[in-house]
Order: structure tokens, then sequence, then C-alpha cells
């Protein structure tokens, strides 16, 4: 355990680790392009200069190990000047074209001139020109002129996504980063390389020219597009969302995040949206305001009494669930709840890898089957309720799972069942088959548009805060059960999530004692003295052969 | 109050009288009378006055203007909206797709002139937004924001300050 001084305050570190490692213990910040702590060290970018006594030169903090006596210095003249000197050297052949540039105003070049340089160029002779806009694949554009050749993205690339299609070639100012003519980089983690990018080299082509950065505002949530739940934070302005970035959290995604989750937002925008409620007429649907939908739904309710049912999703909040099933067991008296799970299903989406991709796409499906056994609602209770609806016994059906028929295996069986039912609500995002058979359509806000919590695969639990209000007329899912709870002449559901949780917390056990601070940004488990809930974590990958074929009769 | 007052008719005959009286005095007196009939008729303006926004071309008829959003991001009143998309081959890499100035919002502060690093945007038209008959009409795209030329003044205010006039 080495004990050395860094600007002239004590500090011990572990044996192998480095000078930067030290700062960074002590909260000192030492300026870096080329240094990523999830990242091997290349040190190449020169930036982190620090000064050591009894070295005759300048070192690199993010190389050099951290040794037993060491005086380091990161703040002097000496320091200081050689850190103008490395800035002014990146710069001399850098394009400076930040007005067109998409990473300016997060750019960790623009920011460092400006903290550690701030000196005109005296940079007199034409600056080398290469190619921009180069496209290097499916998601991303390279501009070889402001690349700083710091080789983060190589590296990432390398570690994390065995994917060895970056490189950088030739030398001096010749020296270009670039991909294998005929090999575009087409990986599904490729544009954690546009974050890592410290210059605007690498940009996203979903993101381009759409919004400039300063003009976002963050909402920290969580993806789910699968069942590893990475911490996200969804920019956004006036109310759109333009990009999702990964939130670091060591316990879940590190600071990665797939391509896919990335690109999930664009469906939330869609113009294509059910923006308002709709009702079969004689001819097909029409559009109608929230006071006639839920007439119509609160009759078929009432008359239905306890031959209601409904289908959930492992799509929702643990709050919503809760509400979901607490409306049909307590408010209804109906026992026929359930929803489907992936592992049912086909597979959608990319596969699984041993990385952050999992198989089961739906984030919450831990949650939802802790939630739904706590009311005592049957583990296949898809499948009863299609058992009802097929002998004619059910006289109304809430759906609030728009993928239900992607995901039930027997497609045919369903849609026939389906329309044996006497009165079906859908609440959904978008208009697709299964709502074009409801007699009723409710717009139902997406994930960014409400707030919630959800439970991971390992139990961890994950809290989203909304980031955007609701497109059109769309409810959130506890707005839109507490309306169906009112519609059939029963007690409103409570509308705020965080009361919603703290009767969850109540209620289910293997929720131990959580609260939404003690959950915080990070997530949190519900600790030891919680009832566990056994959950087969699914692996469609194994079920995708012969053996998955007879459970998809249903 | 008392009665002359409650039937308010003595009033009313006060006040159509005024109306009256300058109705009259107006009459005879068109000469000295403060209104304009805008648009037909125009005050002329201060040799200073720069006029509403112009988006300056190359000399290939193309847009200066990069879609940088400075002018946006600089702008008070938040009336200028940008949609950019990605340049020609030939040209700068960004370019604007959209470019709409609510006219109804701009306070003709300039700070937007001011923001742009490429000149692309000036308010050197020495014209005043016409009157229309909708908010629809006060939103100018990139067609009306190009159509009129720049006028010369006559002792351009800016060289003068710089010494070079």
């Amino acid at each position: 355990m080495p004990k050395l001084t860094v600007d002239g305050r004590p500090v011990e570190v572990e044996a192998g680790q480095t000078v930067m490692n030290a700062a960074e213990k002590l909260g000192i910040e030492i300026p870096r392009f080329c240094y990523h702590s999830k990242l091997p060290v290349a040190g190449n970018c020169r930036m982190c200069l620090v000064e050591v006594e009894k070295m005759p030169k300048l070192t690199t903090s993010c190389t050099t190990p951290a040794t037993e006596g060491m005086v380091v210095l990161t703040k002097s003249p000496k320091v200081k000047e050689g850190q103008k000197a490395v800035l002014e050297y990146l710069l001399i052949n850098h394009p400076l074209d930040c007005p067109v540039c998409d990473k300016a105003g997060e750019c960790d070049l623009q920011d460092q001139y400006f903290a550690f340089s701030s000196t005109p160029s005296r940079m007199i002779d034409q600056k080398v020109h290469k190619p921009k806009r180069i496209e290097l694949g499916p998601t991303i554009k390279l501009d070889q002129e402001r690349c700083v050749l710091c080789t983060r993205c190589v590296r990432f690339l390398e570690v994390y996504a065995h994917d060895h299609s970056l490189g950088t070639v030739n030398r001096g100012d010749r020296a270009i980063l670039t991909v294998f003519p005929g090999r575009p980089l087409d990986n599904i983690y490729s544009l954690n390389t546009v974050d890592l990018c410290p210059v605007g080299a690498l940009t996203s082509k979903d993101f381009r020219f759409k919004k400039r950065v300063w003009f976002l505002k963050n909402a920290d949530s969580v993806c789910t597009f699968c069942s590893n739940q990475c911490s996200t934070v969804v920019q956004h302005d006036e109310g759109t969302i333009y990009r999702i970035l990964p939130r670091e959290n060591e316990k879940v995604n590190g600071p990665w995040m797939c391509d896919t989750g990335r690109l999930e937002y664009r469906f939330i925008n869609a113009e294509e949206r059910v923006k308002c409620p709709m009702v079969r007429r004689d001819e097909g649907q029409e559009r109608t305001t929230w006071r006639e939908a839920m007439e119509a739904v609160g009759a078929a309710f009432k008359a239905a009494g306890s031959r209601a049912a409904g289908l959930a999703s492992p799509r929702m909040t643990n709050e919503s669930l809760f509400a979901f099933a607490k409306l049909f067991v307590e408010t209804l008296g109906s026992k026929l709840a359930g929803f489907v799970k992936a592992d049912a299903g086909l597979v959608e989406g990319a596969p699984a890898d041993d990385f952050l991709i999992k198989a089961d796409k739906n984030p919450n499906t831990r949650g939802a089957e802790e939630i739904f056994a706590a009311w005592g609602v049957e583990v296949d209770g898809a499948r009863s309720v299609l058992e009802a609806a097929e002998g004619g016994k059910l006289a109304a059906l809430l759906v609030m799972d728009q993928a239900l028929l992607e995901r039930v295996p027997n497609r045919e069986r369903w849609l026939k069942a389906l329309a044996k039912v006497k009165f079906v609500a859908v609440a959904s995002l978008a208009e697709n088959e299964l709502t074009r058979l409801a007699h009723v359509v409710l717009p139902l806000a997406s994930w960014a548009e409400e707030e919630g919590t959800y439970t991971r695969f390992d139990g961890l639990v994950q809290r989203s805060w909304r980031a955007v209000p609701p497109r059109g007329e769309a409810k959130d899912a506890l707005g839109l059960l507490s309306q169906v709870a009112v519609a059939a002449g029963k007690q409103a559901l409570p509308l705020v999530a965080e009361a919603v949780f703290k009767a969850l917390v109540a209620k289910v056990r293997c929720f131990g004692s959580l609260t939404y601070a003690a959950i915080g940004k990070q997530g949190a488990k519900a600790g030891s003295g919680a009832a566990t809930h056994k959950v087969e974590i699914v692996n469609l990958a194994k079920d995708k052969g012969a053996g998955g074929a007879e459970a998809r009769t249903w | 109050m008392d009665f002359k007052e409650r039937i308010y008719l003595w009033e009313i005959v006060k006040g159509l009288w005024i109306t009256l009286r300058h109705l009259v005095y107006n009459l005879f007196h068109q000469r000295s009378m403060p209104t304009l009939h805008y648009p037909e008729e125009q005050r002329p303006m201060p040799a200073r006055y720069r006029g509403r926004h112009r988006l300056t071309q190359r000399d290939d008829g193309s847009l200066k203007c990069t879609a940088c959003m400075l002018c946006a991001t600089a702008c008070p009143a938040k009336c200028i909206y940008i949609e950019a998309q990605e340049g020609l081959p030939e040209g700068t890499e960004k370019r604007p797709q959209v470019y709409n100035i609510d006219m109804l919002k701009c306070v003709y502060c300039s700070l937007c002139v001011e923001a742009c690093p490429c000149d692309a945007i000036r308010m050197d038209t020495g014209l005043m937004p016409p009157p229309a008959d909708s908010r629809e009409k006060f939103i100018y795209r990139i067609e009306e924001l190009t159509k009129y030329p720049a006028i010369k003044h006559p002792n351009p205010p800016f060289l003068h300050r710089c010494g070079k006039l």
C-alpha cells in the first residue's frame, strides 16, 4: 500500500494504482482525453501530465504507478505550461467547426481549452484537411479532421464488444481512425463510442443535427427494452425526446448501454400514437372523449361483475401492476388477471449476450410475478383468461398489453378467443391488430411519460422519473386504472406513484421495507429481511429449439 | 347620484359631444392629425433603423446559414425555430431545412445578428413586417427571409463606428 502526497495532501492507495487514481481519491481533477476509468490505459493524449519530484520531465498520471513516497504536483506552473502546450498541439489540426459540430456544448476539448488554455492559436499554416462525413456503419458518422486519436472507441470495442473493426492507421498528422474497407461498424454497442468520443469525431446518425445539446433537459430513467434495465438519462426538450444516454450505475450497466435501448424512444415521439380514446361503432372505430369512452367501459364492467378479466404487461411499472391487481382482485372481485410472460412467446429484438442484452425483453417480469403472487393471482393467469374467453365466460376484458398478440405463442387461438369476449378495452400507445378488434381503445402513456419503479431480474428495484408529458390525451397507467374503477362504480385508486409504492411495500413482502428515498437514483434491493419470490430466469435462446414447441400451444 | 346622473342620458350626450367636436375639428384640420394610414403611408425611419431580418446568400444562391442555432440560443424572445439537415456534398456539413422567425415574438434586439458566426443573418432590409390577418402569416420562412435585398444606408452606422467611413 504505497503512501504518496498529491498537491501536498497525503494519500494511500492500493498497489498497482496509478497517480491519476490517487488524485481522484483526493478529489483532485486531472484533465484527460484518452483515459477512461473503464477502459485499458493508453496514455496517448498527454493531457494528464503531472510533475513528480525527482523525475526530470512531466509524466502522464494515467500510466505512472503510484509508488511509496512520491511527491506529485498537479497544478504547478510547469504542469500548467505542459497542459497548455498539449492543448495547443491537439488544436493545431482540429478544424474548429464547433458551430456545426454536434458535440459542441459537451465537448471535452472545448471545455478543457477554456479551463486550461484559453490562448489564441499561433498556427499560421494551412491545417491538414481530412475527410469529413464518413459513414462508419448504420449508426455512426466519422469526421476524421476532428478526431484527436485518443483511441477510446477502439479500446471500447475491443474490450467490451469484442469487435476489432475500428483502428488507427498511418502516422503523424496523417494518422486517421478508420474501419477496414467494406467492413462497416455495425456492432450493437457502437453508439457507446459516440459517448466516449471526447470530441465530435464520432456522431450518432440518429441524433445528428437534431438538437443542440444545451437545449436538452435530463430526466433519470430506466431502459425498458430488456430485463437488464440499464439506468438511463432521457434527454428531452419541449415534450419531445431527442436521445437516451446511459447513466452510470455500477450495479447494472456501468456507463454503457446497447444501441437498441438508445433508439427505443422513437415510438414515443411517433405521430402514429393513439392520442384520444376510440369507441367501436357500426362502421369501425371512432374518436371520442374520455368521458364517453369511460361510460362504455363502466357499463361493461358493471354488467360483467366478477366475469371481468384483465391482462397486464410485464412492461408496466411496479406501481401500475399493483394498481392493476388491486383493481381486479379487490375492487372488481375477479381473480381472472394475469400477464403473458416472454418465455412463452417468441424472441423479439436482439439476441442475448454476456454483456448487457438479456433474452427477456420485458423489464419487469420479476416485479409482475412478485406483485401478482402477493395478490393471489395464479402464475398462469393469462392462460386462465384465455380459457375463460374461449368458453364465452368473459363479459369484459381490459388489456394493458399492447404487444399481447406479438407475444402470445398461439396467436390464432387468442384472436378467436378475444372475438368471443363481449367487451374488450385495450389501453395502448399505438394502433395495431389488437386495438382494431377492441370495443374501446384508451390512449396510454409510455414509460417516459410516467413515474414508477421496475424490478430487475436480480431483484434490484430501480426508479424511473417522468421525462415528458403524455402525448395527446393519453393517461398514465395509474390514472387510467383509477378511471376504470370509478367508471365501474367503485372507489378511485391512488394516483401518486409514491403513495402506491408505499401501499405496495406494505402488501408485497418481496419488497421488504423499501422507500423511494432508499431506492434513489442507483436502485436498491429489498434487503435480507424480505421474502424472496422464486423467479425462473427466462432463457429464450435455450427455448428456441424443439423443447419450446409444446409450450406454445396457448 | 342625483336623477340626472342616474339615467346616464346626460352623460351619454356629453360623451357624444366630445366625439362630435373632435370629428368636426379633424375634418377641417386633416394635416395635423397624428395617425397614419399604415401600411399605405409610412413614417420615414431614422437613418440607423435596420429593419427586419434577411438571410444572406452565397454567390450561388445557397444560404450562408449552417443551422448552428446560435441565433436561436441568443434570442431572448425565443422566436427563431430552426430544423437542421445534412448539407450538400459540395457545401457545408449542415444546413437549415426550416428557418422560421415569428415576427410577432421578435423584439428586434438583433442579438441573433451579433451571435451569428457566419454573417448569415442580418437586419438590413429597412422593412417593417407588413400587417397580416393571421398569426401564421407572421411566421417568416426562408422564402420571406431571402426575398428582399439589403438597403444601402446613406450613413452606415456600423462602418462609422469602426472608423471605416
